[in-house]
């Protein structure tokens, strides 16, 4: 119990204890928290008073940024109708003076003030997202005046410089051209002097507002076309000058009509003289006042004009006048050094008066390369010729005979100069040299035989004769181009005429023959034309370079070639015939032997045409040969057939023979190679010398009539036609088809070995 | 058939045209004579076979064509003769002339060096001789030809010239024997006096 009692104390003392503990922290406790509260209420209270200056603060600062921007912006916007304002008034002005100006007719002022309107505008109008309606206006306005001002312009020009123009629009000929005329202004009038002389004050006032360039070149044009041109074009105008009071008038006079081409002498004289009339009243304006760039400054109105005009006038100059007067012949080239002398003289003086620059020489340098420009013009003349011809008809022919030296010209005696002495030629068939021996050659020795040639290619010929004849004559250059273009004219021959008339030359036999014909002739000329030549033409060309010898292998391969082709054809077309007569084979029967004859029949109708058509055209010895390979492909392939044959009976030996006896007694006819028919007989005699298988066919028709003996006697031991032309198997096959089998045929086969 | 014949030649008969080659020709085989004889057109043959002291001998005869403008075939005639008749006319001196060239052309095709030939001077019944015989035979002396004067109109000589040209071809063993004895035929020296009076024309036995 005690214990309890003592321990009862103890929790009574600490309880005790703890609740005073308790009473006095209490009340400190509280006076912390009233002061935590006060301390919070008092931070808030300061919180809301910034929050309220803060505000207030911002609102003015907005309100006076906003004030300012707007104060600025008025601010630029005066300044800038400031600016407008006084370029506008600038405008004003300008147009006001110009008004002035205009009615006072000082044209350059005028045309001064009307620039500086225009930058004026130009600078106001430059300003973008502006835009007024007023400038529009003032644009309108400057345009007007501009147009006025040039129209006023306009008028006095017209004034100045008056045109008469021909009535019709569409063509120019010689007579319209003559009334033409040009009244040039030459005094100021009276009652201004204030800018110096009408012309040049107008010229200037367009040369300030830009214009003057298209005015001159209106007026150029016209000078070109209704002056000048027709002065190159038409000789027989001539210029002349009509002064009045104050007015110069340009027209033309007619005289001698009759002249093609007048020469440049003339005609540089004549330009020259309209040149210095429009130099003397109108032209000799320097274009003074500076108009921006200053490059202008210096230049005169001719030099302006001259440069607007002299491109064209030149190439008119040179294409119709100066081409004119490049000589067609040598001969003249000498005289041209006076065209090259005026030419000069005409550039020297246009320079003087300003219509030229110092280093333009156009038309000397044309002038002076008058030799190149003779050549050239001569080459081309040449081939432009030569290509007509060969592009003409073949069918044209002339005849050839040994007899006509054709086409040699009669050259010179080269002995006169220092060329190496050489024999005349100039006939080279009828001048022979006797040889030592007692016979001589036949003066047609080395001629072309008699043959038919195309008209042109004898024209062709004579060209290059003539134009070889003019190299002669000629300078170094120009020598050697025409050497040249005389050998390009037979290689385009030798391109151009196997292509551009290919169809024909296939088709056509006797165009064939012609072409061979005519490659033949070139040939034959090619040979000697460069010896006949030799020591004319320029050093160069003499070392053995001028020949044509190279050329004729070619022009003989080319005829051959063509002519062959049309053998090959035509002896395709024999054999295709032979092909329908049955080989020959059972001639008892009608049908097969009428087979046979129709065969033979168009064969022979073929060599006949053939033989026609080649007539007079080809040589005779080229002819014969010819017809003579044709009779003989028919006649070998006949014998071929025939000789193959394993069965002939007596009625088929017959049937055989008559066919071939047609072969025998036609064939001959068709050798028909002169028009005088009485002088045929000859070379249808010669048959046998053309026709290689004649014996032979001759041997198969007496096998097919004779009897064995006289197989035996036509083979005479080896010795007889027959064994010459066949072989002893096929003279044996032909026994053993035609005979029966006997002794007497054994005995006679016997005797063929 | 004609077995008996000793062997063939071949004969050729050359000179200018119109001397008489074709004429004699025909006057020795045929027996005929033309005066109008046309100009031969290439070439012509005969067979005919002679008698000489028994021999037999077959003739093949090429009369060949005088004119320029055929001489281009004539070389080929010439291949394997053995004996060429070389024919003038004594009237016309021109055709003696010639006969260089003609020598010349044979020396030049003809295949054997041995080959016989005979001058023959035709025409002797014409009265305007230009060539005199002696000439002729000098002529012929000098190229060792035999030489006859004929008239084939007349018959003069013709029979002759053949005979003696065959006579001495048959007498020129080289010339004819190798071919002979190629065929197999086998002779003796003794053949002649056979077989003489032939029939003159060549006769058909079909």
């Amino acid at each position: 119990m005690s214990v309890s009692v003592t321990v009862i104390s103890p929790q009574g003392e600490v309880c005790t204890m703890i609740t005073k503990k308790y009473s006095e922290f209490l009340p400190g406790m509280q006076s912390a928290e009233e002061l935590v509260a006060r301390v919070d209420g008092l931070s808030r209270s300061v919180d809301l008073l910034r929050a309220g200056v803060e505000n207030e603060v911002q609102r003015d600062l907005t309100v006076a940024v906003a004030e300012f921007t707007e104060l600025k912006q008025q601010l630029e916007q005066d300044t800038l109708v400031l600016s407008i304002l006084k370029k506008l008034q600038e405008f004003d002005t300008a147009l006001k003076e110009y008004n002035t100006a205009l009615l006072e007719k000082r044209y350059i002022e005028a045309a001064q003030q009307l620039e500086k309107a225009r930058s004026s505008l130009k600078t106001l109008e430059s300003r973008k997202g502006f835009e007024l309606k007023i400038l529009k206006a003032l644009r309108t306005e400057l345009t007007v005046q501009t147009q006025n001002m040039l129209y006023h312009l306009g008028e006095e020009w017209q004034k100045l410089a008056v045109w008469k123009l021909p009535p019709s629009k569409e063509t120019i000929g010689p007579e319209s051209v003559m009334h033409s005329e040009l009244h040039l202004c030459t005094l100021p009038s009276k009652e201004e002097e204030i800018a110096g002389p009408p012309v040049a004050s107008v010229l200037q006032a367009f040369a300030v507002l830009g214009e003057l360039h298209t005015k001159l070149k209106t007026f150029g044009k016209l000078l070109l076309k209704y002056i000048l041109k027709p002065l190159i074009s038409y000789p027989f105008l001539q210029p002349f000058v009509e002064e009045q009071s104050d007015v110069v008038i340009l027209k033309f006079k007619s005289e001698k009509p009759d002249l093609d081409h007048s020469s440049p002498v003339e005609v540089f004289d004549k330009i020259k003289f309209i040149l210095e009339v429009l130099h003397k009243y109108l032209l000799n304006v320097p274009v003074e006042q500076c108009v921006e760039d200053k490059k202008e400054c210096r230049v005169t109105l001719a030099e302006l004009l001259g440069d607007m005009i002299w491109e064209e006038l030149s190439d008119c100059l040179i294409q119709n006048c100066l081409v004119n007067s490049i000589p067609t012949n040598s001969s003249k080239l000498e005289q041209y050094i006076e065209v090259i002398k005026s030419t000069e003289e005409f550039e020297k003086a246009l320079k003087k008066m300003q219509f030229l620059k110092g280093d333009t020489t156009d038309l000397l340098k044309y002038a002076r390369n008058v030799n190149s420009h003779f050549a050239n013009k001569k080459c081309q003349d040449v081939i432009v010729a030569a290509r007509n011809l060969m592009t003409s008809e073949i069918h044209n022919t002339v005849k050839i005979t040994p007899d006509s030296s054709v086409a040699l010209p009669k050259l010179p005696d080269p002995g006169s100069g220092d060329h190496v002495k050489m024999q005349k030629t100039s006939k080279l068939p009828n001048e022979m040299v006797n040889l030592e021996n007692d016979s001589k050659l036949s003066q047609y020795t080395f001629s072309l035989p008699t043959c038919r040639i195309s008209a042109s290619v004898e024209k062709l010929m004579e060209l290059a004769y003539q134009t070889l004849l003019e190299t002669t004559a000629s300078t170094d250059q120009c020598c050697i181009q025409l050497f040249y273009s005389v050998r390009n004219i037979f290689q385009l021959f030798y391109d151009v005429v196997p292509t551009y008339h290919k169809e024909n030359l296939q088709k056509l036999p006797q165009l064939a023959a012609i072409h061979h014909n005519n490659c033949m002739y070139i040939a034959h000329h090619l040979l000697t034309m460069g010896h006949q030549f030799r020591y004319r033409l320029t050093n160069i060309l003499c070392d053995g370079a001028a020949t044509f010898v190279d050329l004729v292998p070619g022009f003989r391969r080319l005829g051959m070639e063509c002519f062959l082709a049309q053998m090959r054809v035509q002896k395709g077309e024999i054999l295709e015939r032979l092909s329908s007569a049955r080989n020959f084979s059972n001639m008892d029967d009608e049908e097969n032997y009428s087979a046979a004859n129709k065969a033979i029949r168009q064969v022979l109708h073929q060599l006949k045409r053939l033989g026609k058509v080649w007539q007079d055209v080809l040589p005779v010895n080229v002819y014969c040969k010819a017809m003579g390979t044709l009779l003989n492909t028919a006649l070998s392939e006949i014998v071929t057939r025939i000789v193959a044959l394993e069965d002939i009976s007596a009625e088929d030996a017959d049937r055989l023979y008559s066919l071939c006896r047609i072969m025998v007694e036609e064939g001959p006819q068709v050798f028909t190679p002169l028009p005088e028919e009485d002088k045929n007989k000859k070379y249808q005699e010669e048959v046998p010398v053309y026709v290689q298988k004649w014996m032979m066919f001759k041997e198969l028709m007496i096998i097919l009539q004779a009897n064995l003996q006289e197989i035996v006697d036509q083979w005479a031991d080896g010795k007889g036609p027959l064994a010459a032309e066949f072989s002893p198997a096929e003279v044996k096959s032909l026994i053993r088809a035609l005979f029966q089998n006997t002794e007497r045929r054994a005995a006679a086969l016997a005797k063929i070995k | 058939m004609d077995e008996d014949v000793l062997t063939t030649l071949k004969i050729l008969i050359i000179g200018e045209s119109g001397v008489g080659k074709s004429s004699l020709l025909l006057r020795f085989t045929d027996d005929t004579f033309d005066p109008e004889l046309a100009a031969t057109i290439g070439v012509d043959f005969k067979v005919k076979t002679i008698s000489v002291d028994g021999n037999k001998a077959k003739l093949a005869i090429w009369d060949t064509a005088g004119q320029e403008r055929f001489r281009t075939l004539t070389p080929s005639y010439y291949r394997g003769a053995q004996g060429v008749i070389l024919v003038y006319d004594v009237t016309r001196r021109d055709t003696f002339v010639k006969l260089d060239n003609w020598l010349n052309e044979l020396e030049t095709y003809c295949t054997r060096n041995d080959i016989v030939k005979m001058l023959v001077g035709n025409k002797i019944d014409k009265e305007n001789r230009e060539v005199d015989r002696n000439e002729g035979l000098k002529f012929a002396r000098k190229h060792s030809m035999l030489f006859i004067e004929a008239s084939a109109k007349t018959c003069d000589g013709v029979q002759c010239a053949f005979e003696e040209l065959v006579e001495k071809i048959i007498q020129t063993p080289g010339l004819w024997e190798s071919e002979s004895q190629n065929k197999g035929v086998k002779l003796s020296n003794k053949e002649e006096g056979h077989g003489g009076g032939a029939c003159g024309g060549y006769c058909s036995m079909l």
